[in-house]
């Protein structure tokens, strides 16, 4: 088979959580599909924080180098990006959507403190890999359940 | 023999596909002399030709051969994936009963 081409990705949205999730509005009629699935398919958003808790999301890390994002929300949040080198379970399965959840994310990358108050510092971040798999939570560590958020995960290939 | 097309044309047989954990099939109208085919998403993508040799195409990447086939499987080790794939059609050459045209 011959080499494949150098990448260079067109899709490289991880994660995204969203609140107000944005409806699905029609395409417009003669133009591609740019986004390629309704964006309900790509918000992870599905309810409000309530305080103290959060929400978790997994993806495969080894396409990137980096991953990259911001976040926004009316409260503040502890967003951790971990890694896991593993590339099977403790039952010794090869990874797959059924069992990446399940392995040892040791690798803690980031733990970015979230304040509304300090949006320009706290609001981004910027991380090399350092596992096979991608690990990001985002919890509530604030007093109210939250009303806004918006927080995007993004990997780069260069 | 005459030709009404250059001898590298052909028909395009494109489509964007969504891969899963599930091997699926994607199916040609017609036999192909050619395929590219390029990972829009971001996993992995498995492809095979016969559901037993394997090979991945990275995310971002594109892949292309003179294969002639009318199928191909596909899947992703986890998470989805969307690609592009083109397949251009197997051109069987003129019948020599053919008339060619009259020139003026």
């Amino acid at each position: 088979m011959p080499m494949t081409h150098y990448p260079k990705t067109t899709d490289n949205l991880v994660f995204a959580w969203v609140q107000p999730a944005p409806p699905d509005a029609p395409m417009k009629e003669g133009m591609p599909d740019f986004l390629g699935r309704p964006y309900s398919e790509l918000n992870l958003f599905r309810e409000p924080i309530p305080p103290g808790e959060f929400v978790v999301a997994y993806h495969d890390a080894q396409p990137f180098t980096r991953f990259y994002g911001t976040c926004a929300c009316d409260q503040p949040l502890e967003v951790t990006i971990s890694f896991s080198n593993g590339d099977v379970d403790a039952d010794g399965i090869v990874v797959h959507d059924s069992n990446i959840a399940e392995l040892n994310y040791d690798g803690e990358a980031l733990k970015l403190l979230y304040d509304p108050a300090k949006q320009g510092p706290t609001g981004k971040f910027f991380v090399t890999i350092f596992g096979r798999f991608l690990r990001v939570e985002v919890k509530n560590v604030g007093e109210e359940p939250t009303t806004m958020l918006r927080a995007y995960v993004r990997g780069s290939v260069f | 023999m005459h030709l009404t097309l250059p001898t590298d044309a052909g028909e395009p047989l494109s489509a964007v596909v969504v891969a899963d954990a599930q091997v699926r099939c994607h199916e040609f109208t017609t036999r192909t002399r050619q395929v590219s085919l390029r990972n829009t998403g971001t996993n992995t993508l498995w492809l095979s030709f016969d559901k037993k040799a394997w090979f991945d195409v990275a995310c971002g990447t594109s892949w292309d051969d003179r294969v002639s086939v009318e199928e191909l499987w596909y899947c992703t080790q986890v998470g989805k994936t969307r690609f592009v794939v083109i397949g251009i059609a197997l051109l069987e050459p003129p019948s020599p009963e053919t008339p060619a045209p009259e020139e003026d």
